[in-house]
């Protein structure tokens, strides 16, 4: 392989700082860490609608919360995850929303797709999916169920019904160090 | 310093510079730094992009896709299917692993001195490069404040066991155990190289390019003279832009699997047919388990024990608490079941046990550029994982544990140990064994001799002059710990030498 050299050339003036290893005390998204999320997935209206129903079935129900907000807010966190994967394995999880639907009419389980059916016999479906002997049935359940869970339970409404703070357990970590170097610094004086 | 990205760059950008160093994690930092402290321009070459310690959250919808390859949508395929992760950001794994600072055991030492042929790469050949590393991450044992519950549960699990133990020693700086190791580090205290080797490799002048795949290898007059890659933009995802890199040395420091994938497109290493095989990951099986009591696993340090006690059968155990987000990653159930688990986060010990490879797998290049990574596990190690499973689980029962979440599709629940002992008469399939792994190495062998190696002992591939390995996929044989520190030490010595040389030229 041979390509014609390059002339050389000044670096360009980059067009955002990024600054280095800041201690600032913040732990919300630095402002100049450049960071775009992606557009997501593209997928039609009438996917978006199926994919919600399989959201709803694999999600806990009542007393955990889920909301239609929450639906909507794990489909988005799940089409821009899908983004960052190489694009063969998202469309591989593209097609394993839609094969998992089918599945149980394709199997000859039911007359309804997943998304069709009641929670309790959805439930019962993918649960046996879940456990089938035959490892692309079981596969098909345990990548979609990971990354539909993994949205949800990083949603603010689950963290505060597990009592799970780490907002402010994170800031009082961040002062605290700041304490101790502090503390260093001045012994070291 | 320099830092750029996607939208700095023209349709068609060229850069020159004395080195160019394709990744930023544990190795092409180490490599890049000794070469900027040494005086060269060295330039970085990183497909992910740049987040300073500030914006490390606890969020993994927010973190993942910044910092995982492929938002963690890895997979090696085999005998079983086994999940994998790698860091793409600037410093690499570096940002999201679990900051343990360890050598290699000296018997693996001793077999890499006898397999490569050199006394450098022994215990005594390596102690100054590995004292170097050490003081440079910073390696020492966690504060008392730092600890959390759990390790303190697990310590106290081994000694009711009559277990050996051993404290980790970690690169870390005033850590206070924020617990967010794989998702940032948000107080700077994990010595990743993103605080550690790279702002020193900046303060010599080095610039770095984020948002960039590399592709290519520029290869003229059968020597490695700089890469080519494409930009990402960070909206579409799509690669748009031209990028080169021209260079006197290329360093390749991309991993386990890319590493020997870029390589492989330019049809490297068929003397010895080792590149891409070799491929060694220590599985990891997870073990959870559920207390009467709270523990709050997520405030303290993760990892701060180790149990060692069947380290000379291939065994670690550890604990590794993670955010909600990642653990339910890999819940074996949905709906109510998953709630009824996950409603008692507070009262969880992740746990799990680490086995040390007997076999190995292979990295090759599909024909649409995906990477396929094929493990098989052994008999050997399937029966290893049934041993180290049931051995932790006990643990956890002597300790007091409600249940234990077992890392088998067909038997996910322990009540009691006697659960435990259904443990062999179940598990005859490795099939339903759940495993990940986090720890890749070796599909790039070093050796001093081109017939049986990738890379010669300076880390330049034996068939291209000019390319330069520096990452985990050198290593001759699995090192049954954490490779952070051995892949440091390497690449330092790698960067040491290559400095040396182009003087002497």
């Amino acid at each position: 392989m041979t390509a014609k050299p390059s002339k050389h050339e000044p670096l360009p003036e980059p067009k955002r700082k990024l600054p280095m290893a800041s201690q600032t005390p913040a732990l919300a998204r630095h402002p100049q860490d450049g960071w775009t999320f992606a557009d997501p997935y593209p997928m039609s209206e009438r996917y978006v609608r199926m994919f919600h129903a399989i959201i709803t079935i694999l999600c806990p129900p009542p007393p955990a919360p889920l909301t239609e907000d929450m639906v909507t807010r794990i489909e988005r966190h799940v089409r821009g995850f899908m983004m960052y994967m190489h694009p063969l394995a998202a469309r591989g999880l593209w097609l394993s929303f839609i094969l998992l639907d089918w599945a149980p009419r394709l199997l000859f389980m039911s007359t309804k797709r997943v998304s069709q059916m009641e929670r309790s016999q959805a439930d019962r479906v993918l649960a046996r999916f879940a456990s089938s002997r035959w490892m692309p049935i079981r596969l098909l359940v345990v990548g979609i169920r990971g990354s539909v869970l993994s949205a949800y339970f990083d949603t603010d409404e689950v963290h505060q019904r597990l009592n799970y703070k780490p907002i402010a357990f994170m800031r009082q970590r961040i002062e605290l160090r700041h304490d101790l170097l502090s503390e260093s610094a001045l012994a070291a004086q | 310093m320099t830092v750029l990205a996607h939208e700095d760059y023209a349709e068609d950008q060229s850069f020159e510079a004395d080195v160019v160093v394709v990744g930023t994690g544990a190795g092409g930092a180490a490599a890049g730094a000794a070469l900027a402290e040494a005086g060269h321009h060295v330039m970085f070459v990183e497909e992910g992009s740049y987040h300073p310690t500030s914006s490390f959250n606890p969020y993994t919808t927010q973190s993942v896709p910044r910092l995982y390859r492929d938002a963690s949508a890895t997979m090696i395929v085999g005998r079983t299917p086994i999940p994998y992760v790698e860091g793409r950001c600037v410093g690499g794994s570096t940002v999201i692993n679990g900051g343990m600072a360890y050598r290699p055991p000296e018997r693996v030492l001793a077999d890499w001195e006898r397999i490569t042929r050199s006394s450098d790469m022994g215990v005594t050949g390596l102690d100054e490069v590995f004292q170097e590393v050490e003081h440079t991450i910073s390696a020492n044992y966690q504060s008392e404040v730092s600890v959390g519950e759990d390790s303190r549960l697990m310590e106290a699990g081994a000694k009711k066991m009559g277990w050996h133990y051993t404290t980790n020693r970690r690169n870390q700086s005033a850590c206070v155990g924020a617990n967010n190791c794989a998702l940032g580090c948000p107080t700077g205290a994990k010595q990743s190289t993103l605080v550690s080797y790279l702002p020193r490799a900046f303060a010599r002048g080095a610039d770095c390019l984020t948002e960039v795949r590399v592709e290519q290898l520029w290869i003229e007059g059968g020597r490695c003279v700089g890469i080519i890659g494409r930009s990402i933009n960070p909206q579409t995802r799509k690669a748009d832009r031209k990028v080169r890199v021209r260079a006197r040395a290329v360093i390749v420091a991309c991993g386990a699997v890319q590493t020997p994938l870029l390589l492989q497109k330019h049809k490297l290493g068929r003397r010895s047919g080792q590149l891409g095989k070799n491929f060694l990951c220590h599985p990891n099986a997870k073990v959870l388990a559920v207390y009467p009591h709270q523990v709050d696993g997520y405030k303290g340090v993760s990892q701060n024990t180790q149990i060692r006690e069947f380290h000379e059968d291939g065994l670690l155990f550890a604990e590794n608490f993670v955010a909600p987000g990642i653990l339910a990653a890999y819940l074996p159930f949905h709906g109510s079941r998953a709630w009824e688990l996950m409603s008692r986060y507070e009262n969880m010990v992740i746990s799990g046990v680490l086995v040390e490879d007997s076999t190995s797998g292979s990295v090759s290049r599909t024909m649409l550029g995906m990477p396929l990574v094929r493990y098989d596990l052994t008999n050997l190690d399937h029966q290893r994982f049934k041993r180290g499973v049931k051995l932790l689980a006990s643990m956890h029962f002597e300790l007091g544990a409600e249940m234990v979440v077992l890392p088998f599709t067909n038997q996910h629940i322990a009540y009691t140990r006697d659960d435990l002992d259904k443990i062999d008469e179940l598990q005859t399939d490795v099939n339903t064994l759940e495993l990940f792994t986090v720890h890749l190495m070796g599909t790039a062998r070093m050796g001093s001799d081109p017939a049986t190696s990738v890379v010669n002992l300076s880390g330049e591939v034996w068939d291209l002059p000019g390319c330069y390995v520096a990452d985990a996929s050198l290593f001759p044989t699995a090192i049954g710990v954490n490779p952070q520190v051995t892949i440091m030490a390497l690449a330092t010595r790698i960067g040491r030498r290559l400095e040396l040389s182009a003087r002497a030229a």
